[in-house]
């Protein structure tokens, strides 16, 4: 082992060119909260990185031993000086230190390398196993691709819950808003739709890339054991930005998250973004525009405060065949203050995003877990990339929940109702029960439209409300059993064609004689 | 920029071409204003301020040689010289010792700084070797 060090170095020796270097440096005038003021450095560009050079006046062994470089990220150029942020411990700036431009805009490793990490804001690794070894830098910050590199969205993405991938289905390359106040199951979702790609096969199957920005590393620290527990960590990158990083970093994750994916897009593959979450983003961007002297407009935040937002999402897309046929989906959450989505970040993000999933605290808080209020959840352009199996079994099931809101209200004159009216609100509650569905519990979505297609077509009607994820759990493993032809049907053609409806409808009734248990409601 | 700093680059720019008694006065001046809006005690750091864009000034034309020892400047004379000509620069550089170099030299002149110390070049060594 010495030896072949030895010989490294001394081939490192005998290469050795020593290189004089020419760079433009400036003097740090005024430094504190994360933000320096430099003095110099007039051909600075907007976003350009900078070096704080530590070694100015240190003996060399102290200059050998310092920790990792410290950078910086212009984003103000002003008459006589520029201003940028610290990536880093702004601690270790002080004022007279050189600072040197490096010539080139704020870039991160990409590639398969980061697959299974858990990376800072800047790309490095944070999760104790050693550095990560990439030879592709990707520029954070990148202009969205264009119109014609770009083709409409026509492959799903399952996220495994049953209420979203039938009523509101998400689509590669399509940017879905999460929104919903504190505790209502947003990241759950996020995490679900993570957990449920390892249902996907290989070659189809995105790079999911997880942003926690601003969260309590405690809690990133269980996503990350519980991706780690379900294999999912094979095909996930973590990006972390917690509420202890400084506000730079918390500013910069969404955009390395993005430019992360970017690479899997290009290389023509798939990838998934959530970002959780884009409200604690804006807060940390408004804090530094805030001490960068930037005007501040409504609720304090900048002026550019919606471009922050619509220059990352647009970063999603499809692309066209041309450009490998690739796709970047984005999922941003943000938290909404007592349920208010008129507010400002949650308007501004609702008018960039192709579609919400609306969570609402008060169908949390009554169980209905995924808490999703279908009449403000919408997506505009997944129902193009559904399958067509779920196609079918959807199309009725929006309908019917819509009319079953709509005479819920009646309920407590149910003594007065007509019989038909009664039947439908009975259906109402056994499909809402249907779209129940645990926490970390994906399922596929050739498990989906069975039992979807069992509560549209009344097979259980005469279920108790209250035995219907019972029933839901045994009518899949009777299917798993006895017909497993349906499941493999459904995967390969990707639609309930005649053969296969006839099947599984021989099925439900095979399932309804076998288990008399369960259907105690006489009509 | 802060208020001080407003007050110390008003004074630094009328002051120009002016003569020393005009400039007396302006001090003057700026002591009677400082007092009549409340702002007298900001006077130390106006004066600090005020310094810094004075040495700022004075640095800007100047060309500084940094070398860890005197007899670099002869072993270095060459380079230095080719250095010099190919910015242009016609003046004799203002010559600085800094020991934390080891050797070669560094050539500041306004915001453009040519690195060609041995510090530099160990420190970029190191860092090369260990990342292998």
């Amino acid at each position: 082992m010495d030896n072949l060090i030895v010989e490294k170095i001394k081939k490192e020796l005998e290469h050795f060119s020593p290189e004089t270097e020419t760079a433009e440096v400036g003097r740090v005038i005024v430094a504190g909260d994360g933000v320096a003021e430099i003095l110099g450095l007039e051909k600075a560009v907007m976003a350009e990185m900078v070096l704080f050079d530590e070694s100015e006046g240190v003996a060399l062994e102290k200059a050998l031993h310092a920790k990792k470089p410290l950078y910086g990220l212009v984003l103000n150029l002003e008459e006589e000086s520029v201003r940028v942020i610290i990536l880093g411990d702004a601690n270790r700036v002080h004022e007279g230190m050189p600072v040197k431009r490096m010539g080139k805009v704020l870039s991160l490793p990409v590639g398969e390398g980061l697959v299974g990490r858990v990376v800072n804001s800047l790309g490095e690794a944070i999760d104790g196993k050693g550095e990560i070894k990439s030879s592709t830098d990707y520029a954070i910050e990148r202009q969205a691709s264009g119109v014609m590199d770009r083709q409409s969205v026509n492959t799903p993405i399952h996220t495994g819950i049953k209420a979203i991938d039938a009523m509101i289905p998400i689509g590669r390359g399509q940017r879905e808003l999460i929104i919903g106040d504190r505790f209502t199951g947003k990241t759950t979702i996020a995490i679900d739709t993570i957990l449920n790609q390892k249902n996907e096969p290989k070659e189809t199957r995105p790079i999911c890339i997880y942003v926690a920005i601003g969260q309590k590393e405690s809690k990133t620290a269980r996503i990350v054991a519980e991706l780690e527990e379900r294999g999912a960590m094979e095909y996930t990158i973590v990006v972390s930005a917690p509420a202890s990083a400084s506000a730079a970093l918390q500013f910069l994750a969404p955009y390395a998250g993005a430019a992360i994916g970017e690479y899997f897009m290009d290389k023509g593959g798939d990838a998934l973004v959530v970002f959780d979450d884009l409200s604690k983003q804006a807060v940390a961007y408004r804090q530094l525009s805030l001490l960068l002297r930037r005007p501040p407009g409504r609720e304090a935040y900048p002026g550019d405060i919606f471009y922050l937002h619509s220059r990352l999402l647009e970063r999603s897309a499809k692309l066209s065949k041309e450009k490998g046929g690739g796709s970047l989906t984005a999922l941003p959450i943000i938290e909404t203050q007592e349920g208010d989505v008129s507010a400002y970040i949650p308007t501004n993000v609702i008018s960039i995003t192709d579609g919400q999933i609306y969570l609402d605290t008060d169908l949390f808080n009554r169980g209905t877990k995924p808490a999703i209020n279908v009449g403000l959840s919408v997506s505009r352009v997944g129902s193009a990339a559904q399958t067509k199996a779920m196609k079918k079994v959807a199309g009725k099931l929006r309908l019917e929940l819509a009319q079953f809101r709509e005479l819920e209200a009646f309920v407590q004159f149910a003594q007065d109702l007509d019989s038909d009216t009664k039947a439908r609100i009975e259906s109402g509650y056994r499909l809402s029960e249907l779209l129940k569905q645990d926490k970390s519990v994906p399922r596929n979505f050739d498990r989906q439209v069975p039992a979807l297609y069992a509560g549209i077509n009344g097979f259980f009607n005469a279920v108790p409300v209250e035995k219907i994820g019972e029933a839901e759990e045994k009518l899949l493993s009777f299917l798993d059993t006895h017909h497993p032809e349906i499941f493999s049907a459904l995967q390969s053609d990707k639609e309930l064609t005649e053969v296969t409806e006839q099947k599984l409808k021989d099925a439900l009734e095979s399932f309804t004689k076998t288990h008399n248990e369960l259907f105690t409601i006489e009509s | 920029m802060t208020h001080a700093a407003q007050y110390a680059l008003s004074l630094h720019e009328l002051e120009k071409g002016k003569s020393s008694r005009e400039q007396k006065a302006l001090v003057s001046s700026l002591v009677a204003l400082l007092k009549r809006k409340g702002h007298f005690t900001l006077l130390p750091t106006i004066l600090k301020e005020y310094e810094k864009y004075r040495e700022r000034e004075s640095d800007h034309d100047i060309v500084k040689l940094f070398l860890a020892r005197e007899s670099d400047r002869a072993s270095f004379a060459k380079e230095i010289k080719a250095e010099l000509f190919t910015r242009g620069v016609k003046k004799e550089p203002k010559v600085v010792f800094d020991a934390t170099l080891v050797g070669g030299f560094k050539l500041k002149h306004r915001d453009t700084v040519l690195d060609a110390s041995y510090k530099t070049q160990l420190i970029a060594l190191y860092q090369k070797m260990i990342s292998v």
